[in-house]
């Protein structure tokens, strides 16, 4: 029994070992890694061999971690060679594997040996991802090599790249087996699983997109919500204060106003201060207030009304952004019976990158406002709220690629790989009864 | 333990039927005993079935019916093929892979252990002439290269039966010899061979027994002197000196040949008689029934220029079991269709 499976393993790695194409894309991954060689940074950008290339970015910001971890391996190494043209190539290489199985001449004298046809089948299409393995890891070995003498990174978790990209890998050949099987054509295998490829992208995109807004709406929601509840706090120190306000000066009524402000933000520095000061100062309709009873029933009224447009503004952003929500749920759905070969890649990332590098490499890269992805909050007609309130704002840039990645790590293991491992499960399965009750 | 009742039977087929999309019948209820030992022939025109039937016995095609047995286990008990060796008609071995290491991918497939691989590969090699071409790709072979390797994997299991079929097709005259001495080898050696072929003078050289497959049936079976023992005949031919007529054999046989019960011609002991111009031919093996005929030819003054004893050929069976017994046409290629019958 195991004299049979080393038997198939020989001969797909003596199979490999006869096609040019294997060792095309040996040498272009030992010349990618070769090319990574040669990338340095520079204090104005980055130098390639002897050229230095500037850039309008502070590459110097860059943790070495991030930059070679995270921008030359995963996303140049994994994502780019590895993870499209590599797996291209691949693709090439072994679509060919069960046709030429199956074909007439050749099924015959596989099948007339004491190997059943579940084990047969299951044994060559692991046998058929040995490609992807080696090609994999003679990269990855040579990335963990060159990272570590270039930049002193020594991190064997680099080598999490030869399974996580033989899983991603996976994915598409268990499709192509199938169509192998039941077309007997390498075109038709190698054509409708590039096909199916660009199916899985559109729809990780388009999930991607969707979820994106969906957290560029939460983020907004949030706000509106932190809003409210500070809004509530003043309400009911206010509240409080009134009835007190007879007995006070209006200058102490100003500086217990101003302390309500700063309290209610909870923090006593920065904007909240400078809102503080502008609330308590302010003069409402040009009328000046000489009593502190009416400037504390001046604050109340006007808290209250903006508590009551808020909750419009946050009442509308709800409603508003539903479809958002409902796009959104769909896509997911779509995407959750699908292999996640996007996902699946990022794992390095999640392995390689640690979240703090990130949020360091985001800090003041975008500190505009989205300005809502899909409009604002406010509703039609409505007024403006006033500026001092935090809730009006629209989540920055860096907040919205903080939480996209935050939200993004702490997807579950299980819905990338295990749904997609269900995905492949259930293509092998097909695959495996079809081949087994199959006449040839 | 064999407890079936086919001991001493390689082969024990019964009812063995294929039918394909409900509609094509390959197979039509086949019933085929092959002895341990034996050289078994099964010929039949193209498309008769030879193939498929072989198939469903090394489980590359899944019988719609079959009861029977394959040295001792049940027809498609996989575990009996490491007994078994199987040579594809028209196969397509790696053409990556040396002659020597397709032996030994073939035989680890047949679960035979590693050094007992390499010792069987070097022996059939050997055997087969291509001991100077084992370390050569095969796809640089010829098509008499590739059947001699082909013929090397089927006995890498060093097996009791071997299942070839077509074992000479596409190969030059001297191949064909070696093969057929190969063959011998391989009887000599106390296994079974199940022969597949359309070539009927390799089958009658070599077969102890054969079967003839038509439009997916059995229409005879047994050794070639069992099925050529009652069609042996003499054949007789003279010439008409002094202008005599055309019917003059005829008529010298008149008082002999009388018409059976069935209607049929024939002498007083019943041997069968065909009269064709001047050509006579007596369905007998026994001398002395032919000798009043050849006194009536000779009173009538007629010359006897030949007098043979004939046995069907292979071939004269062949043909015999082709031919729609209705319309003495020769049935066409392929299986039979459902509700057509032969």
């Amino acid at each position: 029994m195991i004299g049979q499976t080393l038997a198939i393993f020989v001969d797909a790695y003596r199979e490999l070992n006869s096609k040019k194409l294997f060792w095309i894309v040996m040498v272009l991954s030992g010349l990618v890694v070769a090319a990574f060689a040669t990338i340095t940074l520079t204090q104005t950008g980055i130098r390639f061999v002897v050229w230095d290339v500037d850039t309008e970015f502070n590459l110097q910001n860059i943790p070495p971690r991030v930059f070679y971890y995270n921008i030359i391996f995963v996303e140049l190494g994994v994502k780019w060679w590895l993870g499209f043209a590599a797996t291209i190539l691949a693709l090439i290489s072994t679509a060919g594997v069960f046709p030429d199985l199956v074909s007439s001449g050749s099924i015959e004298a596989m099948l007339a040996r004491p190997i059943s046809r579940t084990r047969l089948f299951l044994t060559r299409y692991v046998s058929g991802l040995l490609f992807v393995v080696l090609q994999v890891g003679v990269f990855c070995v040579a990335s963990f090599l060159l990272i570590g003498i270039k930049a002193d990174l020594w991190d064997p978790k680099i080598l999490l790249g030869i399974p996580i990209i033989a899983l991603f890998y996976s994915y598409l050949f268990c499709l192509c087996a199938l169509i192998g099987l039941w077309t007997r054509s390498t075109i038709a295998a190698l054509l409708l699983t590039i096909l199916f490829w660009l199916l899985v992208f559109a729809v990780q995109a388009s999930e991607n997109f969707f979820f994106i807004a969906k957290v560029d709406r939460d983020l907004g929601i949030a706000r509106h919500v932190v809003a409210q509840e500070v809004l509530d706090k003043q309400i009911s120190a206010l509240e409080d204060l009134s009835e007190e306000a007879d007995d006070l000066s209006i200058t102490d009524a100003r500086e217990k106003i101003r302390r309500i402000v700063r309290w209610s933000y909870g923090d006593d520095t920065g904007r909240s201060a400078k809102f503080a000061d502008r609330i308590a100062a302010r003069v409402p309709n040009g009328e000046e207030i000489e009593t502190a009873s009416a400037l504390v029933s001046a604050r109340l009224e006007e808290r209250r009304e903006s508590r009551e447009l808020l909750q419009t503004y946050t009442e509308h952003a709800e409603t508003s952004g539903q479809w958002v929500v409902r796009w959104h749920n769909i896509m997911h759905g779509v995407a959750t019976v699908l292999p996640k070969t996007g996902e699946t890649k990022e794992l390095l990332n999640r392995y390689l990158v640690r979240q703090e590098d990130v949020e360091d490499l985001n800090e003041g890269t975008g500190q505009d406002e989205t300005g809502g992805l899909f409009g604002t909050s406010r509703p039609e007609g409505a007024p403006q709220l006033p500026a001092d309130i935090e809730g009006t704002r629209q989540p920055t840039s860096t907040e919205l690629s903080v939480t996209l990645d935050q939200e993004s790590r702490d997807r579950p293991l299980w819905w990338i790989v295990g749904t997609s491992l269900g995905f492949e499960a259930f293509i092998l399965l097909l695959a495996s009864v079809y081949f087994a009750r199959r006449d040839f | 333990m064999v407890a079936d009742g086919s001991a001493g039977m390689a082969l024990q087929l019964k009812d063995v039927a294929k039918v394909y999309r409900g509609r094509v019948h390959a197979l039509r209820g086949i019933d085929l005993e092959v002895g341990r030992g034996e050289v078994f022939g099964l010929l039949g025109p193209n498309g008769a079935g030879k193939s498929t039937l072989i198939k469903i016995l090394m489980t590359v095609i899944r019988p719609t019916r079959c009861s029977g047995h394959m040295l001792g286990r049940p027809v498609g008990d996989k575990s009996t093929l490491r007994r078994v060796g199987y040579l594809p008609e028209n196969h397509k071995f790696p053409p990556y892979l040396s002659g020597r290491k397709a032996l030994h991918f073939y035989g680890a497939m047949s679960c035979v252990p590693r050094n007992e691989c390499k010792r069987r590969a070097e022996q059939l090699l050997t055997m087969v002439g291509m001991a100077d071409w084992a370390d050569k790709k095969i796809g640089g072979y010829s098509k008499g290269m590739r059947q001699r390797i082909g013929i090397a994997q089927a006995l890498m299991s060093d097996p009791d039966l071997v299942l070839l079929d077509e074992p000479t097709d596409g190969v030059d005259p001297g191949g064909r010899r070696d093969i057929r001495n190969m063959l011998e080898y391989i009887s000599d050696q106390g296994k079974t061979v199940f022969l597949n072929s359309h070539i009927l003078s390799e089958l009658e050289q070599v077969c102890d027994r054969v079967a003839i497959l038509v439009q997916g049936e059995v229409r005879q079976q047994g050794t070639i002197d069992f099925l050529t023992e009652d069609r042996a005949r003499f054949e007789i031919r003279v010439a008409r000196p002094g202008g005599q007529p055309p019917t003059a054999l005829a008529s010298a046989l008149e008082d002999l040949v009388k018409t059976g019960e069935d209607g049929k011609p024939g002498l007083a002991d019943g041997s069968l008689v065909d009269i064709e111009g001047d050509h006579v031919s007596v369905l007998t093996e026994q001398a002395e029934a032919v000798q009043p005929i050849v006194d009536s030819i000779r009173q009538r003054g007629l010359l006897l220029t030949s007098l043979r004893l004939a046995r069907p050929s292979l071939e004269d069976l062949f043909m015999e079991a082709v031919q729609d017994p209705t319309t003495g046409r020769q049935l066409g290629p392929g299986a039979a269709r459902k509700g057509k019958t032969s």
